[in-house]
């Protein structure tokens, strides 16, 4: 049955689009008030050490400078991470990567502190340290982390694994290698802290989780956390990079140890040297098809370096690994993941979350399966694609809004439209194309996960929407909007979305893991189904008529002739306004430690990416001649937000693919946007195309489901198919800079892969 | 490995005095009266980052924007004048520099993104001394020359000569005024090419190359013959050895081919950084320097 919806599946900009390209958006930063400190962190510039002695008194004497902090000025707990908080606020004793802070300093402007910084000498006893997450696995490797450096080893055992490859007619592997990846959101990690005359402390950040910095500031300074409370400013994006609250902790401190506002803002190369960065991966993959072109088992080992602290590599580890299989179903599994401790910076959440190295391998080994079986890549994929009958690594079974086989058939129509243009390959160089797959399952795949929201009708026929996921630019505050005003038969700007203030807005945790859609939309749907209810059983008994007869639009009820305004309905009921509160949590089951089975999604999106590439013979440079993009996203809330996603995560996954690594000689090495190489505005693929595939999602709210990563997943695979289409050799290790892709020419005719029989 | 010697991070820019004189004899006094101790401040573009990372202290720096003898585009009897303080932008928009010099057009037109476009000036890309400037390699093929002016004397330097180390020009206390490019003949023809990490502008290159050459006209080839390369020597180079080899001769598809190993294997001394290694840089300028020569004789097939 289709349902015509008013708000719902429209294009419209987002509700804050005006205000950013009018530079009137409030930035953290933006802010300052009476009185204020700025906060300067001093941090190790050795990867491994242990402190023996901070002297201040220097940089205490300097001019400007209010206070000099260190770990012992901690009143609560000195610890830190997203998920697990294995760093400390402040070193006490040991630096365990060339960045990691030592100390704070406040001063009256940012010049003195900054000046004062350098007056804090540090004793430092320098101790053995390891960068290479292989090396780090030898047994007599420097111990990069406290209790080995193996932080996580988590597993997936399905079927029989001898056996699979026994039924196997072609078996491929090979080693994979992707880079340590920096989410470069436009906006550097930002925080203001004031204390009000009762000693409640306030925060203003920049933050993807708000209820987070208020638990790890109250954490910090033992205060209850209602007495902490935390307003997300505008925030510059943060692709998973904004889930740990260091910079509101400093801030935090120093406001409560000098009862003095206070403001840290990062400049770029503190936030590129001191802020956790994606998982680069060591994966060892092989895997095997019968004759048919069956998928008959896989094997992997996935070695991700998650530096000097675990912060979330267990939950990346966790999701990559439940993710080995990909789109396809095969019956036989073994996968190892392992986060790898070494003394580098930290490795935690980044849109993708281990499922974009996973992919590279898997759809790699795909492409190479397909060659020895002389079938076409995507007759391959079609013949193991997963559908409503087939469970994929963890078990689970998705009955519906699972459309990889038409994808992979539209795909099939494209790449045949492509192919005439192999021909007009000009003289130097080599064109290819390559096709990429990836799914995701929504939300968190560890634990379950829930949203609250509460929703309020006004009897002007207006709605507050306050739900505590923040909008990091991506437009999901217009889309709860959206959601309440189709619900509630509103335009959608009678309705206004709070999701940035703790003592407002309920806990909807981390806007993170493609979940807010999905799980905020469904809770802000069901508080405004709620409300509808009750309008329309008030309205029912004041018509005299069935509830379901009733119609509820702009702000009044009406039943054929009769009509009410709202503010009269409530009125007749003592009523002022109505306000509703709901929350969604998915039935799931997490993985299984030993095994990796359960059912840990309530849905799955799926991507299939096209590219043709051209590459330069001589330099090895690539060009993106066209690259398609096909998502499967449910039903669009919002056109509009869904295509600029999907161009954000194309182009993100393109700087995966091509040109970004954060490379370490110490600490960071590449520590400004010169030498660390984001895609610019000339690297856009000469033409690109978003194709969005509509397969509602029964549980998602009007059918939608999360989308925003997998527009990411398959970019580095689908680029590094199309580049060893063109070049006849595998590439295995992104990014695929000129200088590596000219290598593989040179060594073009070498093996890269070695079959097994 | 080197670890733990400096701080992770760069910094704000350090205070420093500022002078902003009006004219060209008016700065020349100041930098008489500060003794060496002050730096040239043009667009900013390399003196304010390097401060930022702490690349030498700089107490006074002495803005030359506001003078008029350094400003300005001129043709001069068919000689191209750059006052030092034109910016690479305006070069590049220049209707005159785009008609008659296309190769240097060509450089600045990739010199960064339009807003450095729009403060870097031609002077400061040269008297920076780095390897990589993209100004280099086309003026040097070009046979450019720089005016460099000090309180009492005032001299013209060949560009040949004026680079001698990574960061290091020939400038001693003095001022570049002025750029000079002598008229080249009408069948001059030049080729610039930048190889990149992206496709962006702003990328500093990871090789470049400039051919210059003017036909003789006969079957022999070629009068003048000039190979300029950027990024892969302590300064920007000439490549000698290669424009020897092929000297007095047409350019055939193997002599082209042998000029450009000799302009990798001898010429080029490049050392590895985090744009590329020594290895990788070297084969560029091959693929570059060969692919620059068959592009000039394509264009001028009687002299090929
Ligand atoms: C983001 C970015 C991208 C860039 N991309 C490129 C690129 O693609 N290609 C490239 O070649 N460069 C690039 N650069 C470097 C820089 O922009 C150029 O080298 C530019 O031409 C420098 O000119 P300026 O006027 O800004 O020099 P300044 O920074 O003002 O000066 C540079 C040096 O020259 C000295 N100096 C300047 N003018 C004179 C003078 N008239 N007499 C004596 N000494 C003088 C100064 O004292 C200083 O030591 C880039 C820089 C940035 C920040």
């Amino acid at each position: 049955m289709s349902v015509a919806y008013q708000v719902v599946g429209k294009p419209m900009p987002r509700t804050d689009a005006q205000s950013k390209v009018l530079g009137q958006a409030q930035y953290t930063d933006d802010l300052s008030l009476p009185r204020m400190l700025f906060v300067k962190v001093l941090r190790s510039p050795h990867p491994h050490a242990r402190i023996r002695a901070i002297k201040t008194s220097a940089a205490q004497k300097q001019p400007g400078i209010v206070a000099v902090l260190t770990a012992k000025d901690i009143p609560g707990e000195n610890s830190m991470g997203p998920i697990i908080k294995d760093q400390q606020i402040l070193c006490a004793d040991l630096v365990r990567y060339a960045g990691d802070a030592v100390a704070l300093v406040a001063g009256e402007t940012e010049q003195a502190a900054e000046v004062a910084l350098e007056r804090i000498e540090v004793d430092y006893e320098e101790l053995p340290f390891v960068f290479d997450p292989l090396k780090a696995l030898e047994p007599d490797a420097p111990v990069a982390h406290e209790g080995g450096n193996i932080g996580t080893h988590m597993k997936v055992r399905r079927g029989d694994i001898e056996a699979g490859f026994g039924q196997a007619a072609a078996v491929v592997e090979a080693r994979f290698i992707t880079p340590r990846v920096e989410h470069a959101y436009i906006e550097p990690e930002v925080a203001l802290v004031s204390l009000d005359a009762q000693g409640d402390v306030s925060v203003w950040s920049s933050t993807q989780y708000a209820h987070l910095d208020r638990e790890e500031v109250a954490r910090m300074l033992a205060l209850p956390q209602s007495r902490v409370r935390v307003r997300q400013m505008v925030t510059g994006g943060g692709f998973g990079g904004k889930l740990n609250p260091h910079a509101q902790c400093y801030a935090a401190l120093v406001a409560w140890k000098t009862g003095r506002p206070a403001k840290v803002h990062y400049h770029r190369d503190e936030s590129l040297i001191a802020s956790y960065k994606a998982h680069p991966y060591v994966i060892d993959m092989k895997l095997g098809a019968d004759r048919e072109g069956r998928l008959t088992a896989i094997d992997a080992r996935l070695v991700g370096n998650t530096g000097a602290y675990l912060c979330q590599g267990r939950a990346v580890i966790t999701k990559s690994v439940t993710h080995v299989s990909g789109v396809y179903y095969i019956p036989n599994i073994k996968a190892d993941a392992y986060a790898v401790h070494t003394n580098t910076v930290p490795c935690g959440a980044m849109r993708g979350y281990g499922v974009p190295q996973v992919a590279f391998a898997l759809e790699s080994l795909i492409d190479e399966l397909a060659d020895r079986l002389g079938l076409e890549p995507l007759e391959l994929r079609m013949r193991n694609a997963l559908d409503t009958t087939l469970p994929n690594a963890t078990g689970q079974i998705m009955p519906a809004s699972i459309p990889v086989k038409e994808m992979l058939a539209r795909a099939k129509t494209s790449v045949e439209s492509l192919r005439p243009l192999l021909k007009e390959t000009p003289p130097g160089r080599k064109r290819g194309i390559g096709v990429g797959c990836s799914s995701r399952g929504i939300g968190s795949i560890r634990k379950a996960s829930r949203s609250t929201a509460v929703v309020s009708l006004h009897p002007d026929g207006s709605a507050t929407v306050a739900c505590g996921h923040v909008d990091l630019g991506q437009g999901s505050d217009t889309m709860m909007a959206q959601v309440a005003a189709e619900e509630l038969g509103l335009d959608v700007d009678r309705v206004r979305v709070i999701t940035n203030d703790t003592a407002i807005s309920p806990d909807c945790e981390s806007t993170s893991a493609s979940r807010v859609t999905y799980l905020s939309g469904n809770a802000v749907r069901f508080a405004a189904a709620k409300i509808k209810t009750r309008v329309l059983d008030l309205a029912a008994r004041e018509f005299d008529c069935a509830a379901d007869e009733v119609k509820m639009r702009n702000g009044a009820v009406a039943h054929r002739e009769q009509g009410l305004s709202l503010a009269a309905l409530f009125g007749k009921n003592t009523m002022h306004i109505i306000t509703e509160v709901a929350e969604h949590l998915p039935a799931t089951t997490p993985p299984d430690p030993e095994t990796g089975q359960g059912k840990p999604a309530g849905t799955y999106n799926f991507n299939v990416h096209i590219a043709l590439v051209e590459v330069d013979e001589g330099t090895g440079k690539v060009e993106t001649l066209k690259y398609l993009a096909m998502g499967d996203v449910g039903k669009m809330l919002n056109p509009m937000v869904v295509e600029g996603q999907m161009h954000g995560g194309m182009m993100m996954g393109m700087g995966f693919a091509l040109s970004e690594e954060v490379k370490i000689d110490c600490g960071v090495a590449n520590s400004t946007f010169a030498t660390y190489l984001i895609p610019t505005a000339c690297d856009v693929p000469r033409e690109l195309i978003v194709d969005v595939i509509e397969d509602a999602e029964p549980t998602g709210p009007f059918g939608a489901k999360g989308f925003s990563e997998g527009s990411l997943d398959p970019v580095g695979a689908t680029m590094a198919n199309a580049v060893s289409n063109a070049i006849g050799v595998r590439v295995t290790q992104l990014p695929m800079t000129g200088e590596r892709i000219h290598q593989l020419l040179r060594r073009r005719g070498e093996a890269v892969l070695k079959a097994v029989n | 490995m080197f670890c733990g010697n400096k701080s992770p991070m760069l910094g704000r820019l350090p205070s420093f005095d500022y002078y902003r004189p009006a004219t060209l004899d008016e700065t020349l006094t100041a930098m008489e009266r500060l003794n060496g101790n002050f730096c040239v401040l043009a667009g900013g573009t390399d003196l304010l980052v390097g401060m930022k990372e702490r690349r030498g202290r700089h107490p006074a720096l002495l803005d030359i924007k506001a003078l008029p003898e350094l400003a300005g585009i001129r043709a001069d009897n068919g000689t191209l004048c750059l006052g030092a303080t034109v910016t690479t932008r305006a070069i590049a928009q220049s209707p005159l520099v785009r008609e008659r010099f296309p190769m240097l057009f060509q450089s600045m037109k990739l010199l960064g993104s339009m807003q450095i476009g729009n403060r870097a000036t031609i002077g400061g890309n040269l008297a920076n001394g780095s390897p990589a400037a993209d100004g280099a390699p086309p003026l040097l093929a070009l046979g450019a020359s720089v005016k460099l002016v000090g309180k009492t004397k005032e001299r013209w330097v060949p560009l040949d000569n004026f680079f001698i180390g990574p960061k290091k020009t020939i400038i001693e206390g003095e001022l570049l005024a002025e750029v000079r490019i002598p008229t080249p003949p009408p069948s001059g023809r030049g080729i610039f090419y930048k190889l990149g990490p992206r496709n962006a502008p702003e990328d500093i290159c990871i090789v470049s190359a400039a051919v210059y050459g003017v036909p003789d006209g006969g079957a022999n080839g070629w009068k003048e013959l000039r190979i300029a390369l950027g990024a892969v020597a302590p300064t920007p180079i000439r490549a000698r050895h290669a424009e020897e080899r092929l000297r007095g001769q047409p350019l055939e598809p193997k002599l082209v081919e042998e000029a450009a190993r000799i302009a990798a294997d001898r010429d080029a001394t490049p050392i590895s950084d985090i744009r590329g290694s020594a290895d990788y840089r070297r084969e560029m300028v091959y693929v570059l320097v060969k692919r620059a020569l068959e592009q000039i004789a394509r264009d001028y097939p009687s002299a090929a």
